[in-house]
């Protein structure tokens, strides 16, 4: 068995080179070595065409409503796929109500937390078809600002019983009450159900019979730097992608101990074709692995089981709010991480003359 | 010889001396028995009738068997009067409840477990094992795992959270009221939460909490809030205050006849204010804005009152008090304002486990630590704040809230439930496994500056935080130059004031010490009272320089050729003043003192 397990050089370097390992306690090799000049024999420089022929972009999932997608870039270093993911929490714009003029409020909750909460509604909005608004006290343009209303009253049915809260007419105030107020030519260019709230069962207010609520709502284009609710996303993130060695066979009872120590789907029993009547263990889907790294508490999977990241294989996912299509808002951070790149770029040449 | 035992005033019954002991004891056994059934609801036994059930039996015997020692007082003491204070503890005689006094309960045997009982001896056991604790300490999750003096410091804290203090607050006109406004029931709760109904009254929130030294602004207990949480609503919260203004008030000696009116001589106070002299109900008021308006009707004179608090604040509502039968005109009213507080640079919180923690930094989540499942701390806590102080319950809580956030259910966490039995970080570290996560409750997790995984792995989990009421909007200081005290011309102490913080001796002290002259004559000289005054140096004196004839001269003197400058503290002077009107002079010598001007004033 140890004469399979030791490794040669190059193959130590290989993994030096490629992988991120996973220790009972820690990580290692967390870094990218992959540098010109840190390793005799290899040649890191960058070059275009090897990058063109190295990168994928690989879709795994992508759900029906275009809201949440999961996708493989492979061969980029963790530098850029951070970019994307940190344009996409903090500089992608939407739209999101900002200003919350209150006519009657006659509700339990306050006015400024009521505003608050119709803040976070997110809009289905298009953020392209807007342009961001420069002056907040400015006119309210139909290129940067939308109108919304939102008038509720709650009203106790004929013959209504005072305890029967659910027979109340309108007591909860919900997203779907707001109603959009088209200014200048907007209701050419949009239909109400291209600007309106993205769900309309989001509780915005309870009331009594007898209070109101009017409202009228301004929506401008954001970004998440600015705000949380004008981010794009619930949450867009990336891991790395898990590779599990075993590095002899595994059988029966063992096997099923092992398998019980990834999350499932990882470890798959199979009949062992050589040995009949045995079944033996084999790694099956390494994504779904979370990590917990249970198999190095068992000292008898300890040294057998090496369990590593692959370093340039990120496995990302986007989750949207619902204003934008996660195709779209992966194009949209790429041009903003695009533009600024050359604003960096434009900065470095104006400095040169 | 008989002995006599009485009640008061009349002789119960006599035994004989020698079968005393054994007949006290025979009777206490007997009441006991009697009081305990008195207890329960459904006795309609005759022998209750007559006995309270909040009677206390103490019997006192003449000698401690165990002690083989004189009791001082002995006796069969009886209290039924009210006002006595009693707890309950199970009869193990007649498995009933029963309440028992402070001085009963000396000389019981209470146990708390079943393996402590002791034949012919116990006759009692607690309700439960945390019966010995109050309500406030039994908040606290986990205590047995923590350090006893931070349980005392959550008990002191859990005091001070910013929680939810009534349903009434419309109707109320409480001096200073603290709210938070997204609070949350606890994940991970003891059972005194569901018994009191504290889900009503919520005091805090479930936060996803990552132990790691991150950027360092969570040194020496502080904490980095995600700003995107804080965004979403997490630990915000409001003030209310009430504010009574009474315009005829007597103790101030003003006379009757002031009412609320708007000036109408001036239409942009009907900005700010309604018809009737008031703000407009839900209306924002800013430091200096107008706060009410009044006429004085035996003048004809309207008055503004500006609004004087510090803060913006939100017009809540407007109650119209005045006499008790309403007859009187509008000149009494009570106005409730809020104000927000949402959570700052500088706000306190604290775990359930005395660990409090000063928010320092709102860091932007893109930078924030993320884990394999996307996830982002709302808050980040310094592991350093653990081996010191050795809050474990703590540590629990964060695998017990994680994994009841995973499993979505609450997890009871009453003390003394995981004894003899599996360990409790055992039972949370299994749940987590089960779900995937590691056992010891960690999570790899990546760096949100740089993209790269972190080398170590974070402790990561859900902890129910509390809002202290400690802010620093109601605790900064600040002043450059500012309001002085007339007679010193000292700066002014107090925050209301916009005044100083008091530079006294010790500090001169330390700053000696360090040899630092230049910074003293700075603190106690240039940015206090620093006057130029004349001085005559020929006498020494700066009292007695007055005009005459329109020109300085000292009056000791009488002349003015000596004149000059100098530099001195304010209250220098009015030491001098003083002290010359009870006849004392004071002269300066000022041979050796640089003098800055020599001219004359003509």
């Amino acid at each position: 068995m140890t004469g399979k397990n030791t490794k040669t050089q190059e193959e130590i370097v290989h993994d030096l080179r490629t992988r991120v390992k996973l220790e009972e306690y820690g990580v290692e090799n967390t870094q990218s070595t992959d540098y010109p000049g840190t390793y005799e024999h290899y040649d890191d420089s960058w070059d275009f065409e090897k990058f063109k022929k190295n990168f994928k972009i690989d879709i795994k999932s992508y759900s029906a409503d275009k809201m949440e997608m999961e996708f493989d870039m492979i061969g980029i270093d963790a530098s850029i796929a951070n970019s994307f993911r940190r344009i996409l929490l903090a500089e992608v714009p939407t739209m999101a109500i900002e200003k919350v003029l209150i006519y009657n409020n006659t509700s339990v909750i306050q006015d400024e937390i009521l505003a608050h909460r119709l803040g976070l509604i997110p809009l289905k909005a298009g953020p392209s078809k807007f342009k961001f608004k420069l002056n907040p006290e400015g006119d309210n343009n139909e290129d940067d600002t939308l109108e919304y209303e939102l008038k509720v009253k709650c009203k106790m049915p004929k013959n209504g019983n005072k305890e029967d809260r659910k027979s109340f007419i309108d007591s909860k105030v919900l997203s779907s009450h707001i109603k959009w107020n088209p200014i200048g030519n907007q209701a050419e260019q949009f239909k109400e159900e291209d600007v309106c709230p993205v769900l309309g069962d989001i509780l915005v207010a309870k009331m009594n019979p007898g209070q109101e609520l009017d409202l009228k709502l301004l929506a401008v284009k954001g970004i998440g730097k600015d705000h949380a609710k004008f981010s794009p996303v619930a949450t867009a993130y990336y891991r790395l992608l898990t590779e599990i060695v075993l590095k002899t066979d595994f059988y029966d009872e063992q096997a099923e101990k092992l398998k019980s120590c990834f999350s499932p789907g990882v470890i798959k029993i199979v009949e062992d074709k050589k040995k009949e009547g045995r079944t033996k263990a084999v790694v099956d889907n390494p994504r779904l692995d979370t990590c917990s790294r249970q198999v190095y508490m068992f000292d008898e999977f300890k040294g057998l089981v090496e369990i590593n990241k692959i370093r340039d294989h990120f496995l990302f996912s986007i989750e949207s709010t619902g204003a934008v299509t996660c195709e779209n808002l992966m194009k949209e951070s790429i041009n903003i991480l695009m533009m600024k790149t050359q604003n960096l770029l434009n900065e470095i040449n104006s400095k040169k003359n | 010889m008989i002995q006599e035992i009485l009640l008061p005033g009349h002789l119960y019954l006599g035994v004989l001396a020698e079968r005393l002991h054994q007949t006290l004891i025979k009777l206490t056994k007997k009441l006991r028995y009697i009081k305990a059934l008195a207890t329960s609801k459904s006795s309609d036994n005759k022998l209750c009738q007559g006995i309270p059930k909040n009677m206390e039996i103490c019997h006192v015997p003449r000698i401690d068997m165990e002690k083989n020692t004189y009791s001082l007082y002995p006796g069969l003491y009886l209290f039924t009067t009210p006002g006595r204070m009693m707890r309950p503890v199970k009869n193990l005689m007649t498995q009933q409840t029963e309440f028992i006094g402070t001085m009963e309960q000396c000389y019981l045997h209470v146990c708390v477990k079943p393996e402590e009982f002791v034949e012919n001896k116990t006759s009692h056991s607690e309700l439960y094992p945390y019966s010995f604790m109050s309500v406030v300490a039994c908040l606290t999750p986990f205590s047995e795992f923590n350090q006893s003096p931070r349980n005392m410091y959550q008990c002191q804290m859990g005091k001070q959270t910013m929680g939810t203090p009534c349903h009434s607050i419309q109707n109320r006109a409480d001096n200073k009221l603290y709210r938070i406004n997204f609070p949350q029931s606890p994940i991970v709760r003891t059972k005194i939460y569901d018994h009191y109904k504290l889900d009503d009254y919520p005091l805090g929130t479930n936060a996803i909490v990552a132990v790691v030294s991150y950027s360092g602004y969570d040194m020496e207990d502080a904490m980095i809030l995600n700003k995107s949480s804080f965004e979403r609503g997490f630990a915000h919260g409001m003030v209310y205050s009430t504010e009574i203004v009474e315009l005829n008030d007597k103790s101030f000696g003003s006379s009757k006849g002031k009412i609320f009116a708007l000036d109408p001589r001036y239409p942009k106070l009907g900005e700010k204010l309604d018809k009737d002299g008031l703000p407009y109900v839900g209306s924002i008021i800013y430091p200096g804005d107008p706060f009410y308006c009044y006429l004085d009707q035996n003048t004809g004179e309207y008055r503004v009152q500006n609004f004087k608090k510090l803060e913006k604040a939100y017009i809540e509502s407007i109650r119209a008090l005045g006499s008790d039968d309403g007859t009187d005109p509008l000149n009494k009213v009570a106005i409730m304002m809020s104000f927000n507080r949402n959570p700052i640079i500088g706000d306190k919180f604290s775990s359930r486990h005395g660990q409090k923690g000063i928010c320092s930094r709102i860091y932007p989540t893109e930078d924030l630590p993320f884990t394999e499942s996307g996830l982002t701390p709302d808050i980040i806590f310094n592991p350093h704040g653990f081996p010191s102080r050795m809050t474990i319950g703590m540590m629990i809580e964060f695998m017990a809230g994680k994994s009841g956030a995973i499993y979505g259910t609450a997890h009871d966490a009453t003390p003394f439930q995981f004894e003899g039995g599996q360990s409790a970080i055992d039972y949370y570290g299994n749940l987590l496994k089960k779900a995937g996560y590691s056992y010891y409750g960690t999570e790899s997790m990546y760096s949100g500056i740089h993209g790269r995984q972190l080398e170590v792995d974070i402790f990561f989990g859900v902890v129910y935080y509390q809002r202290l009421r400690h802010m620093v909007s109601d605790k900064f200081q600040v002043r450059t130059t500012g309001p002085i005290d007339v007679k010193t011309h000292q700066p002014v102490k107090g925050r209301k004031r916009e005044g100083g913080i008091r530079f006294g001796e010790m500090e001169r002290d330390a700053l000696l010490a360090h040899g630092t002259a230049a910074v003293i004559q700075d603190r106690l000289l240039n940015c206090s009272d620093k006057t130029t005054e004349k001085i005559c140096t020929r006498c020494g004196s700066f009292v007695s320089i007055s005009k005459k004839n329109s020109h300085l001269t000292c009056l000791l003197c009488g002349k003015n050729d000596a004149l000059s400058n100098i530099c001195i503290p304010y209250v220098l002077k009015y030491l001098v003043a003083e002290l010359a009107s009870v006849n004392i002079r004071v002269k300066f010598d000022t041979t050796q003192a640089r003098i800055t001007n020599y001219s004359v004033e003509p």
